[in-house]
């Protein structure tokens, strides 16, 4: 096991060199200036020279990689080239609001997308193909729409929760809980269809295998055959479905942030590239990347805990 | 066990039930919190690095001005009581309060405003330029100063009085601080605890402030929002009072809890034809041209149809609200025929093409109309791809001979100044007419009504010269809780904050 973490462990830290070191060169081949944009119009040339040595513009691009690594690696990622913040800072404000709403949909998926899978394993018939049609359905219409919709029903029309806005936890527990349902559920929506369809296969694939039969033929009830033999079994397909759930939520949630104006990070991705606030950036993809990189190690643990045989593949 | 899920169950719906809260809207009648919607964060609170448009918003809380501009736009009295020229008109002569300290206990005497001053010119923001014809500011005792110039600048006494004149804490002036978190002498203090730099700025009542009884609400909250579904959202539920919201949200947006205000936005909007010269496009160099695109534009119809029929459908650049303006001047009727008739005059019966930067893709009606009425006289756009974060640095470089854009249009002084001497910021060509710069000239040391007849002179002739193809002045639209009430200020884009009012 101890092997078997050190190379998915290394294997993320790679991941993370190579994509944050590609985004610096493609972000500085753009060729914007950002002194002159931070400074604006009128600014002298002589104001703008001294603000692109301020910000190490003037350096090699070579040498402002490594500058950027070197701090990188002690935890220092720079400050904004805009608002001058750190942006560990940054991160700090963005993170708790998009990981709220992330490992919510997570949750919610997961639960409800299970369920639903195994009541339409065992119970097939008419709630099975309901469930396909109604997922086919649902995994076509894009997480902003729903969003959209969410929001002018439930939160303009009916006033059931806040339109815009995050409420942290610490500030009033009930008001973040009110401020992350409707986005929690516009990302949940589509990811309950999928995981409900993978746990419905994978069931119905286990179901069909000898040993239930033979479980069932010494007299085990039908909640221990399912729970404890059946969909422990069923559930690796399931769980690489969760860990592709959070990579299409951290994604979606792009959209999802700008139509409930929750300063996540989404937004400050969004904000950060469209006037090239490179350190921001580079701070926002190293923090997805990390993110990504241990939703799937938790993955990769959970299955080679379920199956043993994962470890050694 | 069954049991206990069902009671958390209970519990979480109960939650959630109890935590629908979000939208609390203020109803009419109480003064609790003034909550507007920005389209954009302030830059930072540093003066001379702000500007003077929307940002306003978030600076007019915190901090005082040397005068106030009043709803018609002219300077009252503030942290001055009194100023006054010498004869030259380069010499400012002030008296200040002496009442006023800064939050952090600094004093507001002359020291401060001349550490401001000095301050704000060095900036590179818009407010900046506005101070640039200040040469020294001398302190003569704690409550008078003079200020210097180095030539007459009819526009000195209005940009002290907004956001130009804001005045800091000197303690403050130079720390990196500053530019996140202002300190300042205004009506609120901001309260860095409850707002988050880009997000959210929230100011709480100052209370040993001069002059309260003008600012009747307890706090302020400005909100930034990135998508205007969600600015509309906002209104719509009562989460903020106030925010601008597009032509097309209006026709949907009025209800019992809403009103739709619609204030004019000082800027001229249409076609500018920056390549007065000729460097790129020989034809415009030619005012038969310049003129015979003018002719080309149905600007009733276009009012109608893009703007949603909110604007003042004009050929002037100056603006409908100064005394530059006038209705006889509208001298370019839609005449294709007529148009085409001048092209072929000026030697272009077979059209030209007209490079012009892209906006399809964020102004597809406005480029729309603008495609239709050109290639209606023979002339073809030729629309090139715009960078987002290049492209008003594009512009003023001269890349493009002629964009589809909008200016401000404010005072004629400002606007001559912005857009039709030859070191214009906004005359990228740097194109020099010698009646331009006498008239503009000779207004500069003009006052009253013969500064105004120097400005319709000048007016007239940029129309007679076809130097922009202005289609509209537009509106700027607004969503107001019908908790308050707004008034706009003459020349300024975003209402001052104490024209806000809890509703009568």
């Amino acid at each position: 096991m101890f092997y078997f973490l050190l190379r998915r462990v290394g294997g993320g830290i790679f991941l993370l060199f190579v994509i944050v070191t590609v985004t610096f060169f493609l972000l500085n081949a753009i060729g914007n200036d950002p002194a002159r944009q931070i400074l604006g119009p009128t600014a002298s040339a002589e104001l703008v020279e001294a603000k692109r040595a301020e910000l190490g513009l003037d350096l090699p691009v070579a040498v402002q990689y490594v500058n950027w690594l070197t701090s990188a690696i002690t935890g220092d990622l720079g400050t904004s080239w805009y608002s001058s913040q750190p942006v560990t800072e940054l991160l700090g404000f963005a993170l708790p609001p998009t990981l709220s709403m992330v490992i919510g949909a997570i949750l919610v998926s997961t639960v409800i997308g299970t369920v639903i899978g195994v009541v339409a394993a065992t119970r097939r018939g008419a709630v099975d193909r309901g469930l396909q049609f109604f997922s086919t359905v649902i995994q076509a219409v894009p997480a902003f729409l729903v969003a959209i919709v969410l929001a002018v029903v439930f939160a303009v029309q009916l006033g059931l929760f806040p339109a815009t806005g995050y409420t942290s936890f610490a500030a009033s527990p009930s008001d973040w809980l009110a401020s992350i349902v409707l986005p929690v559920t516009a990302l949940a929506l589509a990811s309950i269809a999928s995981i409900a369809l993978q746990v419905r296969g994978s069931m119905i694939d286990v179901l069909r295998q000898d040993y239930v039969r033979t479980l069932r033929s010494r007299g085990l009830s039908d909640r221990s055959v399912l729970l404890r033999h059946t969909l422990r079994n069923a559930a690796g397909p399931a769980l690489t479905t969760i860990s592709l759930t959070f990579i299409i939520a951290i994604s979606g949630s792009v959209i999802v942030e700008r139509v409930f104006n929750i300063p996540g990070i989404g937004t400050q991705a969004n904000t950060s590239a469209s006037r090239g606030d490179l350190p921001v950036v580079l701070g926002v993809v190293a923090v997805t990347v990390v993110l990504v990189v241990l939703v799937n190690l938790i993955v990769d643990i959970a299955q080679g805990w379920i199956n043993p045989k994962v470890r050694v593949s | 066990m069954r049991n206990k899920l069902a009671a958390a169950i209970v519990a979480a719906c109960a939650l959630v039930l109890t935590a629908c809260s979000g939208a609390s809207p203020n109803t009419a009648g109480e003064t609790q919190e003034l909550r507007i919607g920005a389209i954009s964060p302030i830059a930072s609170f540093e003066p001379g690095n702000f500007d003077a448009g929307p940002g306003s918003a978030f600076i007019q809380p915190v901090y005082d001005t040397i005068l106030r501009n009043d709803s018609e736009g002219e300077p009252q009295p503030s942290i001055a009581t009194e100023w006054s020229y010498d004869d030259s008109g380069t010499e400012l002569s002030l008296t200040l309060r002496d009442d006023v300290t800064f939050t952090d206990g600094a004093k507001l005497d002359a020291e401060a405003v001349k550490a401001n001053l000095e301050a704000a010119k060095a900036g590179t923001g818009e407010t900046a330029g506005q101070l640039r014809f200040i040469d020294t500011v001398t302190v003569e005792d704690p409550t008078h100063l003079t200020i210097s110039l180095s030539a007459v600048d009819p526009s000195l006494l209005t940009n002290l009085g907004g956001a130009a004149g804001s005045l800091a804490s000197p303690e403050a002036l130079g720390t990196p601080e500053l530019a996140t978190t202002p300190v300042g002498s205004g009506p609120y203090v901001f309260d860095a605890a409850a707002s988050q730099t880009g997000v959210t700025y929230a100011y709480t009542r100052n209370p040993d402030y001069w002059n309260a009884d003008d600012f009747p609400f307890d706090g302020i909250t400005i909100t930034v929002f990135n998508d205007g579904n969600a600015v509309t959202n906002a209104l719509r539920s009562g989460q903020i009072d106030f925010a601008g919201i597009s032509d097309q949200a209006a026709e949907t947006l009025e209800s019992d809890r809403l009103k739709v205000e619609s204030f004019p936005a000082y800027t001229a909007s249409g076609v500018f034809l920056f390549d007065r010269n000729g460097t790129i496009v020989p034809a415009l160099a030619d005012v038969r041209v310049r003129q015979a695109i003018n002719m080309a534009f149905d600007r009733e119809q276009i009012v109608e149809q893009v703007y949603a029929g909110v604007g003042t459908p004009t050929a002037q650049s100056f603006s409908e609200s100064s005394a530059a303006f006038d209705p006889s001047f509208e001298k370019y009727e839609h005449d294709v025929d007529a148009a085409k008739a001048l092209l072929a005059e000026a030697g272009y019966a077979d059209g030209f093409t007209l490079p012009m930067p892209d906006l399809g893709p964020i102004d597809p009606k406005r480029q729309a109309a603008v495609t239709e009425a050109l290639t209606a006289i023979g002339i073809t756009p030729q629309y090139e791809p715009v960078n987002g974060e290049t492209f008003i640095s594009d512009l003023l470089s001269g890349k493009y001979p002629a964009a589809i854009f909008n200016l401000n249009s404010h005072r004629p002084w400002d606007f001559a100044q912005l857009a039709l001497l030859p070191d214009s910021l906004w005359n990228p060509f740097h194109t020099t007419d010698e009646n331009i710069v006498d008239l503009v000239n000779m207004a500069q040391t003009q006052t009253g009504e013969e500064a105004d007849a120097t400005f319709r002179e000048l007016n007239e002739y940029i129309v007679d010269q076809a130097w922009f193809a202005t289609l509209v002045q537009p509106n700027s639209v607004f969503g107001v809780s019908s908790a308050i009430d707004v008034e706009p200020r003459k020349f300024s884009t975003w209402p001052p904050i104490w024209n806000f009012t809890p509703a009568s």
